[in-house]
């Protein structure tokens, strides 16, 4: 007992001076910072010690393991100590304990004071549970190298290396999510009880790490292990973990559609929608700024059409067209579910618009997105009229063989025989689709009755009609399968269509997909758009500050569904177009026709 | 000094090939993965490589040579400590340029006229590695003495911190382009705002290319007095 006390005196000794660094630094700069908010900034003391340790107290752990084990281990003092009468472990396990213990204190203490004296909220309990595993890891791996390499400087190199990948693996490597250190602050964020599987995970997780490198300490010590260090051991560790953690989020995030052709289009626009008429012939809205072309004005947009074609060659893109209407603008944007052509002539496009005033006056128009047509004049044709009212339906457009339907709160029904002259034929109020949701469980739709419109169509009516106002494509139904998007960030949900009958249609629940904490830094969560084809659902997401706005395929094939199969990044990406054959049309500040995604099998 | 140069290149080489695969294998995942902007990833690449490079390749230089106590032995051998001293700057210019011209090669041949032009992309890279070897040329002067590398990384991370703070103070319009290119990031000043007073890339060249002799010339008599 008075060796072992004897062993303690002395590394306590030799260790206190860290713990006074450290305390000065954690508890010094903190108070420095509320004396510096009172003064100068909102005249109110705030202690903020957590910013300072979270970010840093890895590093101190370092610098003490690096110090403790290089100090004895480093020269003659080795042999020295096993000259004496001491076991090597019982020293060495004295010299593990006292560095860890004031590690440790240097990084709990100065959190504890924040809680007792500020918000609670800033330091969660979960978080001073957890925290403490992670710097014992981060303390036993710089230990295992100062026992390994023996020089403080390269072993301190060494083991920040393997510190960059424990920070930063978890978080660009889905399977290990569970050790991610962000999480245990950006996820629980207030209490939320210690015992958690997330919590339990984490910390069962740096503890396997601590034993493992604890153990192999002591067999570095035990048999003399000794690795010899040099600038090359320095420099290729540090970079090989940087390399490895940009490889893994490359891997995970980056780009993998093939690019089969691009086109540039004028500097000052950007691509917001790419349409798909069925005969390799789109037509495009840009949005863009400045030029005297004609244009429409939507506040800070103006938007021009072009036409594009798909050729052996290249893409070609037309030239802006001469004349457009705002109504027909409002209903490209959401074009989905307010537009229809006639197979026989697919330029030429119905669509309703809103003759807003007072009341809301429903009116189809008919466009030709032939460049050398004029386009139809006249107000079109009116539908209804109907008081705004917030729980009134965007009108949303069916068509089959020679009728038209025009679905909102009221049913039109069209002649099209003629299809430049459609003839109203009548106008009825139809009950308003509805459903009874059990999202988690499934959900039935019950069918809008419309005469002589197949049970797919009212379906298709009936779930676009949910739509929201600004973003139409926040839903898609393609091949009996239904996807949503949910708040907050990306997260998809996707139904089967188990059964649908002449009244309602039922769904059953197929799998959810929620984006990963790297995708979470790199792509925003704000989406513009989502679209399904051929059991392939392209999801845009538009950029944050510093990251290109991608496009990400969700594979609904498989026994995994939404399971994303690809990615495609670029700038200002905002529009998606998926082709036959897994191809796609993506448009941004460029357009570009990638190929299918690869197989995964 | 051939002898020299090869001597150099037996230590240094390894340097050259751990610039060259971190910076172009940055510069080609960046590029691949396209998480960011084609531009965003190159001036990260170009970055890392005018603040990494300048302090790897000066460091490993002369005070690696006082810190192994070989320099003593350099200096015996029947050459002018002139020459000693140019085969070193020589050894660092490579070792901060090539890793910059490969990283620019990969950039080319991944993202060449894809959001950036080849000419904007060859000229990000150009004006980098002038700031990578302006600063290392600092740094090769002024660590001359320095008896251990430890000591001269310091001062090479110090004068590196130095120049970026004392750069700041100068993107002022009110600083004439002149003075503003006494600083070795006055290259990568246009970068930043054409508005602001920025040298033109020969001004700048022309102003650097000055303080480098003169540094040069002044770590050379340093090294000279040091040999006596």
């Amino acid at each position: 007992m008075k060796q072992l006390a004897s062993l303690f005196w002395k590394e306590w000794h030799e260790t206190r001076l860290f713990l006074w660094i450290g305390l000065g630094v954690f508890l010094g700069l903190p108070w420095v910072g509320g004396l510096e908010a009172l003064f100068q900034y909102d005249h109110h003391y705030e202690f903020l010690a957590s910013p300072w340790v979270i970010i840093f107290g890895g590093v101190f752990a370092l610098f003490v393991a690096v110090g403790v084990t290089c100090r004895d281990l480093g020269g003659q003092l080795e042999e020295f100590w096993r000259s004496r009468p001491v076991g090597v472990m019982r020293w060495f396990l004295v010299k593990y304990v006292v560095g860890l213990a004031v590690s440790l204190a240097v990084c709990v203490l100065p959190m504890l004071v924040e809680r007792w004296f500020s918000s609670k909220d800033a330091v969660p309990l979960v978080a001073l549970a957890l925290m403490p595993f992670h710097w014992t890891a981060l303390y036993s791996v710089a230990f295992a190298s100062g026992c390994l390499v023996r020089r403080p400087a390269h072993a301190a190199m060494l083991a920040l290396a393997v510190l960059l990948l424990i920070h930063f693996l978890p978080l660009a490597l889905p399977p290990l999510n569970g050790l991610n250190v962000i999480e245990v602050f950006d996820s629980y964020g207030v209490d939320r009880g210690v015992f958690t599987a997330r919590a339990i995970t984490f910390a069962l997780g740096m503890a396997v790490i601590a034993t493992a490198t604890l153990a192999l300490s002591i067999a570095a010590v035990r048999y003399r292990w000794r690795v010899d260090a040099g600038q090359r051991l320095m420099y290729g560790a540090v970079s090989a973990a940087l390399l490895i953690i940009v490889a893994t989020a490359g891997y995970q995030l980056g780009t993998n559609l093939p690019i089969l052709q691009q086109a540039a289009i004028p500097e000052t626009e950007r691509v917001s929608r790419i349409a798909y008429d069925g005969k390799q012939d789109f037509v495009i809205t840009h949005q863009w700024i400045g030029e005297p072309y004609p244009y429409i004005d939507r506040g800070n947009w103006k938007v021009r059409f072009r036409s594009l074609a798909l050729a052996q060659e290249g893409i070609r893109l037309g030239d802006p067209q001469p004349a457009l209407d705002p109504g027909y603008w409002n209903n490209w944007w959401q074009q989905s579910r307010l537009t229809a052509s006639v197979p026989a002539h697919p330029r030429q496009v119905y669509y309703v618009y809103d003759d807003s005033d007072s009341q809301i006056e429903y009116r189809l128009a008919i466009r030709t997105t032939d460049p050398t047509q004029p386009f139809v004049k006249g107000r079109g044709l009116k539908l209804w009229a109907e008081n705004y009212n917030s729980s009134s339906r965007r009108p949303v457009i069916q068509l089959w063989e020679n009728r038209l339907y025009v679905i909102g709160d009221q049913l039109a029904i069209l002649d099209i025989t003629d299809p430049i002259a459609p003839q109203l034929i009548s106008v009825v109020p139809v009950p308003q689709p509805s459903i009874v949701p059990d999202e988690p469980v499934g959900f039935l739709i019950n069918l809008p009755r419309v005469p002589g419109l197949p049970k797919e169509q009212r379906l298709n009516a009936a779930i676009h009609a949910w739509g929201s106002w600004y973003f139409p494509d926040d839903r898609v139904l393609c091949q009996n399968a239904w996807v949503r998007h949910g708040d907050p960030g990306l997260q998809l949900i996707a139904w089967h269509l188990e059964k649908l009958t002449d009244e309602a249609a039922t769904f059953e629940p197929m799998g959810t997909y929620k984006q990963t904490l790297l995708e979470e830094i790199f792509e925003s969560s704000s989406m513009s758009q989502m679209t399904m084809r051929d059991g392939l659902l392209y999801v845009v997401q538009t950029h944050g500050q510093y990251a290109n706005s991608r496009v990400t395929v969700f594979d609904l094939r498989g026994i995994h569904p939404l399971r994303p199969v690809a990615h495609f990044g670029g700038p200002d990406i905002w529009a998606v177009c998926p082709l036959p054959g897994g191809r796609a049309l993506i448009g941004g500040s460029q357009l570009w026709l990638v190929g299918p995604p690869p197989t995964r099998n | 000094m051939r002898k020299l140069l090869w001597k150099e290149w037996n230590e240094q080489s390894w340097k050259l090939g751990f610039g060259c695969i971190v910076l172009s294998t940055l510069a080609f995942i960046g590029l691949r993965a396209r998480i960011v902007p084609d531009e965003t990833i190159e001036m990260y690449v170009c970055f890392l490589g005018l603040a990494l490079l300048p302090i790897l390749s000066s460091t490993g230089l002369i005070p690696a040579e006082h810190d192994d106590g070989t320099m003593e032995s350099l200096l015996a051998l029947p050459v002018t400590p002139r020459c000693i001293l140019a085969a070193k700057t020589i050894s660092g210019i490579l070792l901060c340029a090539g890793p910059m011209i490969a990283a620019a090669a990969v950039s080319l041949a991944v993202a060449a006229n894809r959001e950036m032009t080849v000419a904007a992309t060859i000229m990000l890279y150009v004006r980098s590695t002038l700031t990578a070897l302006s600063l290392f040329i600092w740094m090769h002067a002024l660590t001359v003495r320095l008896p251990t590398e430890a000591r001269a990384a310091l001062l090479a991370l110090g004068l590196l911190i130095l120049w970026l703070i004392a750069s700041i103070g100068l993107v002022n319009s009110r600083v004439p382009p002149i003075v503003v290119a006494i600083s070795p990031l006055s290259f990568i000043h246009y970068g930043i705002d054409t508005n602001l007073g920025a040298p033109s890339l020969l001004a700048a060249l022309g102003v650097q290319l000055c303080i480098a002799t003169v540094l040069w010339l002044w770590a050379s008599r340093s090294l000279i007095k040091g040999s006596h």
